[in-house]
């Protein structure tokens, strides 16, 4: 019953959610940037063997940004998640070089997918904080992100943990979500 | 000192002490008080000396060894005493001062008192002297005020005395003015009082004038009513009609719809009648076709007893069936051509019938076409009868209106009269009031007159004569007052003869309004003669109107005669349409069922010429070999039997093998993808042997196990693939490592998830649960629906089974 009162505001007055995906290998700093997002602080994680969804609000825009799990074993249910998704926001681990073929794999095995065909995508360069880490320009040649077509993307470099790039990031898919396609 | 002083008190006589003391008090200045204690001490201490001297000789017996100390004290004293003289002789010369001083104040006190009494007596003395003055002033002023005041008394009692001769004068003159005004009031009196009834007559007349006038207004108020009652019995004549024609609007409705209904139910009749026939036509055919088919059962059974029988047996059967076939077939020719016959005969009688409703329907229509004219004439006739009573109904408003234009002139005539009579009592009414200010002019010339007498007799009492003489005119001119009376006297004569005349006028103007009243009562009862008459006009056109109904009705009937006539010639028409149809189709089938007929019988002579050689072969045939083909053919069948199950043997070899090798091909398999360890292999590898849909990253060992799978034959297929199923089912349940606990730790997450989020969340994870836990299509389609049906509003549930299926726990309400 609560349920319905609540959705009959949310019918009322709120706006239409827009659904957001976080994906990327396990350890990216998904989670981290989920509640970065949220709350604003850097809150301690555990591996995510599920999923975390909250309602992020940026500039009157609701997003609903569902952090899945990236571990090995539950990536293939990822798929699940993928209908009625607006964006998708990936995150790489910078750090990480010996697992960013397969960061590639996991990317264009999604990015094939039909259900995301329209939606739009974000990449997080993650952990940009520490040295010695990839570049951006370094982590999109290792994504191939130029081969991509009919898609809107951009890759930002951030730092979740600094909470560095996180709002550029935001406002760039803030703007382009608010774009009639 | 101490000489000093007691010379003194032998001056004084002793006094001092007495005297002292009060003086002393009188001082009251402590130094005065301190200096007075110690001369009183002093004279203590004396006595006491003297008390000493005569108490010493006490002491001296007491205390003789003590003189020389008392001697010393006594030197003391003595010392102490001088001391205390000296301070007495200072005081006393103070007290000297002192004295000296009072007395020099009082010889001043004296000499005030002097003073101040003489002063006193010159007071007094001045005092009396103003006082004496003042009252011999004030006397005077007295004595010459009451002088002046006498004087003017004396001169006010003269004036009054001169005033109250005046006064009894004018009494005088008052009481003989009072006569001659009472003698004209009286004169005034009896005029006003005829005037008062000519008044009052007039008054009379015109309470009778109104009346009259009332009364004429009450008749014309009882006119109008009249003509209102009237206007409101048209209205209602009016209201009336229209209702006639609104109910026999209905009436003609009602029957229209009566008679379509009568139309309605008689097509129904006919068509059910239609149907009947129809159904009973069919019922025949069915048993006219059920005992041809029972012939032909008949026949063919007969034929496969014949069949049985052998060559010769077969033929005879054969010829009788022949036989029969063509007697059956020369009956259904007898038959047809009766048909055929009883058709024609059908069709020559419905044409006739046609022809002859035709017929009839030409002569409904003229009858219907002069019905229509003698209607229209018979409304025309209505119309003009209609038109007429409107005018002599309109006619005699007319009459109305003049006969009361005609009593609306004569109440204004009546008003002129009235107006007149008014004028003329205006007039009369002025000439009295003429009369009266005449009079008072009289009267008043009469004061003044009295008033110049009065004048002259104060004037020239002594010449009483002369007055005569005035008094002699005076009464000449009440001799004329008097004749002016006489003339208002005949004037009011003359009045009350017009008032008479003017009374008859009055009765003779109510005569006339009692004849007009007459004449208004005759052209009341005109009115109600006039509408009587309307009533009978209006009497007259309900009749007629209900004889246009009537008409109406006739035609009405005629009209729906007409209608079923048209309908029945429809009807008629329909009907020939159908039986000519029927006709067609009757004959259509019978040409048909000719053709059919005819085909059979070729058909079966064709059989008879086949049969007719078979027997012929089957008898030479007979004579050969009939057993020796019989054993042949089983040996051939037997080979062929064996043939085929050493075939079956093979194939379930060929499969046991297949089914080995892939067993084999499956376990290595396993064996490598445990080598391999690759996690995110093994559920992708399941759900491909599922769903069978490319997803990302299909190893390149299971695309040859589907290739090899795809390789054995398509019989077996299906029972490999289950087995393989179940086997990788076993597997990924049995395998208690890492990768099925993050598993279940997955699924466990998910579920809880999506039992404790709301609808409209879990909706998003339907998917999610449904590929955990490998629900089907249908199961993942009812997960939405019933979440669908949870979140709107309105809606029905999704069907979940029942039973045994049931998906759901049924609700307990």
């Amino acid at each position: 019953m609560g349920g319905i009162f609540a959705r009959m505001f949310s019918g009322l007055f709120g706006q239409k959610e827009r659904r957001i995906l976080i994906l990327g290998l396990d350890g990216a700093g998904k989670t981290t940037i989920l509640y970065r997002l949220q709350v604003g602080e850097v809150v301690t994680t555990i591996p995510t063997i599920g999923f975390n969804v909250e309602t992020v609000t940026y500039k009157n825009l609701k997003f609903q940004v569902w952090d899945l799990g990236g571990q090995t074993s539950i990536r293939p249910y990822w798929r699940c998640y993928y209908s009625n998704t607006d964006a998708i926001i990936y995150v790489v681990d910078s750090m990480d070089r010996d697992r960013i073929g397969i960061s590639k794999q996991e990317l264009c095995s999604m990015l094939e997918e039909e259900e995301l065909k329209k939606s739009i995508l974000v990449v997080l360069a993650n952990k940009q904080d520490i040295e010695g880490a990839m570049t951006v320009s370094e982590v999109a040649n290792a994504l191939g992100l130029s081969t991509i077509k009919n898609r809107k993307y951009q890759i930002f470099k951030t730092s979740a943990i600094k909470g560095e790039g996180l709002d550029e990031s935001m406002e760039w898919l803030s703007n382009i979500l608010q774009q009639p396609s | 000192m101490f000489a000093k002083l007691k010379k003194k008190i032998q001056e004084e006589g002793g006094e001092p002490e007495k005297a002292g003391l009060p003086s002393v008090h009188g001082q009251p200045s402590p130094v005065a008080k301190s200096g007075f204690s110690f001369p009183t001490r002093k004279k203590d201490g004396e006595n006491k000396d003297n008390d000493s001297g005569t108490s010493g000789t006490s002491e001296e017996n007491k205390e003789a060894g003590t003189k020389e100390e008392v001697m010393s004290m006594l030197v003391k004293r003595t010392e102490q005493v001088k001391k205390l003289e000296a301070q007495v002789a200072e005081y006393t010369n103070l007290l000297k001062e002192r004295t000296r001083t009072v007395e020099k104040l009082e010889q001043t006190l004296e000499k005030q008192t002097d003073t101040s009494s003489k002063r006193i007596q010159e007071l007094n003395e001045q005092y009396q002297s103003n006082r004496n003055k003042m009252t011999e002033g004030f006397t005077m002023a007295l004595q010459k005020k009451d002088e002046e005041t006498k004087e003017q008394i004396d001169a006010i009692q003269q004036e009054k005395t001169d005033l109250e001769a005046r006064l009894k004068e004018a009494m005088e003159y008052q009481k003989k003015l009072c006569k001659r005004e009472e003698e004209n009031e009286e004169f005034e009196g009896l005029t006003t009082q005829e005037i008062a009834k000519v008044k009052h007559m007039l008054l009379n007349v015109q309470a009778d004038l109104s009346k009259s006038q009332t009364e004429l207004d009450e008749k014309r108020a009882e006119i109008d009513n009249l003509v209102s009652t009237q206007k409101e019995l048209e209205t209602q004549v009016k209201s009336l009609k229209e209702e006639l024609s609104e109910k026999s609007s209905q009436l003609s409705k009602v029957e229209s719809s009566y008679i379509s209904l009568q139309g309605e139910h008689q097509t129904l009749q006919r068509n059910s009648e239609q149907y009947r026939t129809k159904t009973t036509s069919l019922l025949e055919e069915k048993s006219e076709h059920i005992t041809h088919l029972e012939e032909r059962t008949h026949i063919l059974e007969q034929r496969l007893k014949d069949g049985e029988l052998s060559g010769d047996e077969r033929s005879a059967a054969l010829e009788k069936e022949r036989d029969s076939l063509e007697a059956k077939l020369s009956e259904t020719r007898q038959q047809l051509t009766e048909v055929k016959s009883a058709w024609s005969e059908k069709i020559h009688q419905l044409e006739l019938q046609v022809s002859n409703l035709n017929a009839k329907i030409i002569e409904d229509n003229e009858e219907i076409a002069s019905s229509q004219k003698a209607m229209t004439e018979m409304r025309h006739n209505l119309h003009s009868q209609i038109e007429q009573l409107e005018k002599a109904a309109d006619v005699a408003q007319s009459r109305m209106t003049e006969a009361q234009e005609t009593v609306k002139e004569k109440d204004a005539q009546m008003e002129k009269e009235r107006k007149q009579f008014e004028r003329e009592l205006a007039k009369g009414k002025q000439a009295a009031q003429e009369i009266e200010i005449e009079l008072r002019a009289t009267v008043t010339s009469l004061e003044s007159q009295v008033q110049s007498l009065q004048e002259a007799n104060q004037a020239e009492k002594a010449l009483t004569q002369l007055a005569q003489q005035k008094i002699n005119q005076l009464q000449a001119k009440q001799d004329e007052t008097l004749e002016k009376d006489l003339e208002t006297e005949k004037q009011i004569t003359i009045l009350e003869d017009e008032k008479q005349a003017l009374q008859k006028m009055l009765s003779e103007k109510s005569s006339e309004c009692e004849k007009l009243n007459q004449q208004v009562k005759a052209m009341s009862l005109e009115l109600q003669e006039l509408q009587d008459k309307l009533s009978g006009l209006q009497n007259d056109s309900h009749s007629s109107n209900e004889k246009t109904e009537k008409l109406e009705k006739n035609l009405k009937s005629r009209q729906a005669e007409l209608q079923e006539c048209k309908s029945e010639k429809d009807a008629l028409l329909l009907r020939n349409a159908e039986l000519s149809q029927q006709m067609e189709s009757v004959r259509r089938s019978m040409q048909e069922e000719l053709q059919k007929s005819n085909r059979e019988l070729q058909e079966q002579k064709e059989e008879v010429l086949r049969l007719q050689s078979q027997v012929q072969q089957v008898e030479t045939q007979n004579l050969d070999n009939s057993k020796v083909a019989v054993t042949e053919e089983t040996n051939r069948l037997n080979l062929v039997v064996k043939d085929l199950e050493e075939q079956i043997s093979e194939k379930n070899k060929t499969i046991k093998m297949q089914q080995q090798r892939l067993a084999d091909l499956k376990k290595t398999l396993q064996r490598e993808l445990r080598v391999q360890a690759l996690p995110n292999d093994e559920p992708v590898v399941l759900r491909d042997n599922r769903d069978t849909v490319p997803t990302n990253g299909p190893s390149s060992k299971t695309a040859t196990l589907q290739t090899e799978s795809r390789t054995v034959s398509a019989a077996v297929a299906p029972v490999v693939q289950t087995q393989q199923n179940n086997m990788t089912h076993a597997v990924q349940w049995r395998k208690p490592d890492e990768l099925s606990e993050v598993n279940f730790r997955y699924l466990k997450h998910v579920v809880l998830k999506f039992m404790l989020s709301r609808e409209s969340e879990a909706v998003h994870l339907i998917r999610a649960v449904g590929t955990l836990l490998r629900f089907s299509e249908e199961e993942q389609k009812l997960l939405k629906q019933t979440l669908e049906y949870k979140m709107s509003w309105f809606g029905s549930p999704p069907k979940l089974g029942k039973g045994q299926l049931a998906k759901t726990i049924p609700p307990t309400f």
